[in-house]
């Protein structure tokens, strides 16, 4: 009846347990990429039940072993079989190079799989210190902590963890509570009463609801002190910046919803987010245009999604081209990776866009096209038009002419933009009198060498601080979106229409394939675009050509191709391919790119052979360029990086040491008790020292007014014996008495004594453990 | 040295006036100390705790010859010396030695008799001599006194000068019996007196080996000077008029010594010190009006102080 009655309260306490671990861990679910309750809740449903049902060890590790593997497998490889060598395989690969990562110190590029492993394995131990915790009846450190964990991130994240809070702390008491009783028992007292198992349940009942009645109804002073996380954000360590992908509320580069604070360093992440298969070449993957620059960052004017069916023309925004454009059809697909968020990202004026039959809908502010239900995809299939501009149409339109839409959505500027932006934009373009030579007028400003392109070291604008003018005048360093607003709102400032446009640029070109359709070869060149390719870049508005991409990032070919010359300009156009190419040429595009002047010195690498390009097989130059910019800051970044990593494995080592101080110090001493023989007067000092030494630790320390046998009485008492006592009035003789040496036939009695003593401390804490195992 | 014998014979002393006195160890104990020591002890209790009890159980035991004393307020000097009668026969003044010509002397409510009377008995025990009609007479070489006194706010009693106090070695109370030695006591009331059937198991001449013995006690520097500590702590007490006097040191000193080696031992550790050091200085103080305000007594401050002094314990020899 006793047993019952106890594993009934045990279940009791697991139970809340697992509700408290799961409200602790439920916040991964929102703040982190790993978006499934049902697993997490399986997953420590699983591995508390393994202990509750006091599997023996090896079941419980193999159990919890497999309930890892299960959810690496759900968020991973879902479109793998669950019984399927693969992707295990693919787990250990992922370990290995994650390890050797760890190792590098290149914590930044740690892959969101091993991130999750990672979680997986530490949920684990939590859940196993927890368990250890129920059966020890030690519940308030974790109780404590839990709080703490979501006091925490209730303040420094957009988690609310008031309702978790409440629940956590009326399941801790409850546990404390039940502890207790279990406590009572087992000590052998008596409940008196007639139930007084529901007077007990009652009084931790009430006790609960009024502490949280005391709380919730407590008046609360407001807080004394701005909120500490505005602050904590500003503190930016290189090559720290960025949490990785793995946490969706970090800064990094790669694609991201919100553009409406720009700046700030970004960290290097390469993960594949999809790859493309395209008739045509060196596209840049449009995800959405945006028009009202705010002074600190992007937003679009309105959110007003349609659904989306052909005739696409008919929306606006899909219909870039106007009749002075030439366009040819391409067709691609996407095929998605796992780590990609929801995107459907295009090119060109899109004719069709399938992904895999769903019904999609369309922001008609900015063109971003999503699915309906907001779900990934695997695949994309689009075909869309491919513009090839007229530079000599383009160098037709002054200003004006443009439609009212346009003039109002993409000419604004924020009152507060500073009045030397304005002057500068008039600098630049003063000379030229068409907007497409004041738009290449900028591209070069841009790209001159006053303007430095770094992912790190780049300061974010405080205070009322505009981004762009932070860049234009006082930073000069940036990436992308530097440039490419700088470039948007210096051409606005003019009264040239421009917009701001994200996505990614082509990606690593992988290689081409030749396939034979309806008797037409096809090449389809591949791409694989990764976090790293997430880029931004700039609509201008032509009337009569429509929107015309620039780039003017530094490094970075555009999309767009131009037919024409433009004589007499030094620095040629940087988006383009001069020899007015057709779409068909792929490589050699890129080539021509590559052997642009301006990005020589940008790079600094020497111009390569094409042969030998073509050779390396990568079409991207100008991404590979940059990449070997970024590898240079890497490097210096790697370093510091390493440092601090070491700075923090020798902080971790040092403060594992004083934790465990206790611990070594007593295997010291312990150690060192076996080789301390007692011999003479000399000898049975040291010995008798280094044993109280080795007491002190275990927290018996004689007080100087204690005599050694008050001291040694002390002693007995707590390990039940009578060593000490007898040791101590050996000693006694050398200390008070004239004894100078031990005779021989008490050496090895001493030697025993001093050994018994050891005994006795050594293994407290197993003894303890070991009575516990049996009373199980 | 070895005294395994003489430890023994101790041993079985004790333990031969515990059947008697039952659960007052500690107390024979104590007064085993002075016994060794060549003091004399003051009992301070009130009637009917077992004094002369034991006195008599430990004057039977060592099988010396027992004197006791009942002090009233009419008793003379030469009531307890003895006196010189004349002799009608011999013509001559014959001494008739009194009561204090014993072995073992128990002086029985001590403070209820004349100063003058007191001041004769308190001679006696300083040196070892009594001097009647201007001449002085030896003792016996075991001379131990022990005298009971009901404490002092009692009525129609001459409270002892400090002076007399401090010949003393050791001053004891008894205490209330436990409830199950009382129960012990009832139990054996019902039967013959203990007394008789206690038996004799040492001699005069062993306590005066044994005394020779323990004056051979080893004391080192290191409890010397612990003993000085306190005696010192004693002398700069707040509470303390005045303070332990050299002849209280000295007798701490012997007492450590006797503590020793009724425990068996023939060195002395600092737990012998803190075992008598209550019972041999408290009542050498004299404390300062203040200190019953505040409720203290020679007893409480002895403990305070030997709370707060330095227990010697390693060697000094330097390790390593």
């Amino acid at each position: 009846m006793q047993t019952i009655a106890k594993r009934s309260l045990t279940a009791v306490l697991y139970l809340l347990g697992s509700v408290i671990l799961w409200e602790c861990a439920r916040p991964v679910t929102e703040l982190t990429i790993l978006q499934s309750e049902p697993v997490i809740m399986a997953f420590i449903a699983v591995t508390m039940m393994l202990s509750y049902l006091r599997l023996p060890r090896w079941a419980q590790g193999a159990g919890g072993g497999l309930m890892v593997l299960y959810s690496l497998h759900y968020f991973f490889f879902q479109n793998q079989a669950l019984f399927n060598v693969k992707w295990i395989m693919q787990v250990g690969q992922s370990i290995y190079q994650n390890f050797r990562m760890l190792l590098q110190g290149n914590l930044v590029n740690l892959s969101d799989l091993f991130s999750t492993l990672i979680f997986f394995v530490l949920l684990w131990l939590i859940s196993l210190a927890l368990q250890h915790w129920i059966k020890a009846g030690h519940f308030f450190l974790f109780f404590f902590l839990a709080l703490a964990l979501l006091s925490v991130l209730n303040t420094f994240t957009f988690y609310d963890a008031r309702r978790a809070i409440v629940i956590v702390t009326v399941s801790g008491l409850i546990i404390l509570g039940v502890q207790k009783l279990m406590r009572v028992q087992e000590s052998g007292m008596k409940f008196e009463g007639e139930k007084p198992y529901s007077t007990w349940f009652l009084t931790i009942g009430v006790i609960s609801v009024l502490a949280l009645a005391a709380g919730l109804a407590g008046p609360k002073l407001a807080a004394r002190w701005p909120n500490p996380a505005s602050y904590l954000q500003k503190i930016s360590v290189p090559g720290l910046s960025r949490t990785g992908a793995f946490f969706s509320a970090g800064q990094r580069i790669g694609y991201d919803e919100d553009d409406f604070n720009l700046g700030g360093s970004l960290g290097m992440d390469t993960t594949t987010l999809f790859t493309v298969s395209s008739s045509g070449n060196n596209d840049y993957w449009k995800v959405a245009a945006k028009d009202i620059y705010t002074g600190k960052g992007w937003k679009s004017s309105n959110d007003s999604y349609a659904p989306l069916s052909s005739p696409y023309s008919r929306f606006s925004v899909l219909n870039p081209y106007e009749g002075n454009t030439n366009t040819s059809e391409e067709t691609a697909t996407l095929t998605f990776t796992n780590e990609s968020p929801s995107i459907l990202p295009y090119s060109g004026q899109l004719t069709v866009i399938q992904a895999q039959g769903k019904m999609l809908k369309l922001d008609q502010a900015t063109g971003q096209i999503l699915t309906s239900d907001g779900k990934k995809v695997k695949t994309e299939r689009i075909s869309y038009l491919q513009p090839t501009f007229q530079i000599d149409r383009l160098r037709q339109v002054q200003n004006g002419g443009d439609p009212v839409s346009v003039r109002e959505a993409d000419l604004q500027l924020p009152d507060s933009l500073p009045g030397r932006v304005r002057s500068l934009a008039r600098r630049i373009t003063g000379s030229e009198n068409n907007r497409y030579d004041k738009a290449m007028a900028v591209v070069n400003y841009l790209k001159s060498p006053t303007f430095s392109y770094s992912t790190d070291r780049v300061p974010r604008p405080t205070g009322n601080q505009d981004y762009v003018d932070q860049f234009l005048f006082n930073s000069k360093i940036g990436y992308c979106d530097n440039f490419s607003t700088a470039m948007v709102v210096l051409l606005r400032s003019v009264g040239v229409p421009a917009r701001w446009v994200k996505g990614f640029n082509s990606g690593t070109y992988v290689g081409q394939t030749t396939e034979t359709a309806g008797g037409k070869k096809v090449t389809r060149f591949d791409y694989e675009i990764t976090n790293a390719n997430a880029h931004s870049w700039v609509e201008v508005y032509f009337p009569g050509s429509g929107w015309v991409a620039f780039e003017p990032t530094p490094s970075f070919s555009g999309p767009d191709k131009f037919i024409g010359t433009s004589p007499g300009k030094a620095q040629p156009l940087p988006a383009a391919s001069q020899g007015g190419s057709t779409q068909s040429s792929a490589p050699s595009q890129a080539q021509q790119t590559q052997t642009q002047p301006n990005q020589q010195l940008k790079t600094g690498t020497q111009p390569k052979p094409i042969r030998e390009q073509q050779q390396s097989q990568s079409s991207n130059t100008a991404g590979k360029a940059a990449d070997s910019l970024k590898k240079q800051n890497g490097a210096v970044n790697d370093w510091r990086f390493a440092g601090w990593m070491f700075a923090g494995v020798i902080a971790a080592g040092l403060l594992l040491l004083v934790l465990t101080w206790k611990k070594w110090m007593a295997a010291i001493y312990t150690r060192r008790q076996k080789g301390l023989k007692i011999r003479d007067r000399n000898s049975f000092n040291r010995a008798y020292k280094n044993l109280f030494r080795l007491l002190r630790l275990k927290g018996l320390k004689r007080s100087e007014t204690q005599t050694l046998r008050e001291f040694a009485e002390r002693v007995d008492h707590r390990f039940s014996g009578n060593n000490m006592m007898r040791l101590t009035m050996h000693y006694e003789r050398f200390v008070y008495g004239n004894q100078d040496a031990v005779p021989d036939h008490q050496k090895a009695a001493l030697d025993g004594l001093c050994e018994a003593i050891i005994e006795k401390l050594k293994p407290a804490g197993d003894e303890v453990h070991s009575n516990k195992e049996q009373n199980r | 040295m070895n005294h395994g014998a003489e430890h023994q014979l101790i041993a079985d002393m004790i333990d031969n006036v515990e059947t008697v006195v039952v659960g007052k160890r500690k107390t024979i104990k104590l007064i085993t100390v002075a016994l060794l020591a060549g003091g004399h002890v003051l009992i301070e209790d009130i009637p009917g705790v077992g004094k002369t009890l034991l006195v008599r159980a430990i004057a039977r035991t060592i099988g010396a010859e027992f004197k006791r004393i009942q002090f009233t307020p009419d008793l003379l000097p030469s009531d307890i010396t003895g006196l010189s009668i004349y002799n009608q026969k011999t013509l001559q003044f014959e001494f008739r030695p009194g009561p204090l010509m014993g072995n073992i002397i128990l002086a029985d409510e001590i403070n209820r008799t004349s100063p003058k009377t007191q001041s004769a008995l308190l001679e006696g025990m300083a040196e070892g001599s009594v001097t009647v009609d201007g001449v002085s007479r030896e003792l016996p070489d075991l001379f131990f006194v022990m005298a009971t006194q009901n404490p002092i706010e009692y009525e129609g009693t001459y409270a002892l000068p400090e002076a007399q106090l401090d010949r003393f070695l050791i001053k004891l109370s008894i205490g209330y019996p436990s409830r199950e030695n009382e129960l012990a006591i009832l139990n054996r009331a019902a039967g013959r007196d203990p007394l008789k059937e206690l038996h004799s198991i040492l001699e005069v001449s062993d306590i005066l080996r044994l005394r020779r013995h323990t004056d051979s006690v080893f004391v080192s520097d290191s409890i010397k000077n612990y003993i000085l500590d306190i005696v010192a702590a004693t002398r700069e007490h707040p509470m303390i008029y005045l303070g332990v006097s050299p002849r209280g040191t000295l007798g701490l000193l012997k007492a450590v010594q006797a503590h020793a080696f009724v425990e068996q031992r023939d060195f002395a550790v600092p737990d012998d010190v803190k075992a008598v050091a209550p019972f041999v200085i408290g009542h050498r103080m004299v404390l300062k009006q203040e200190a019953t305000y505040e409720h203290m007594t020679a007893l409480t401050i002895v403990h305070e102080i030997i709370g707060k002094i330095k227990v010697p314990v390693m060697h000094e020899e330097p390790v390593k």
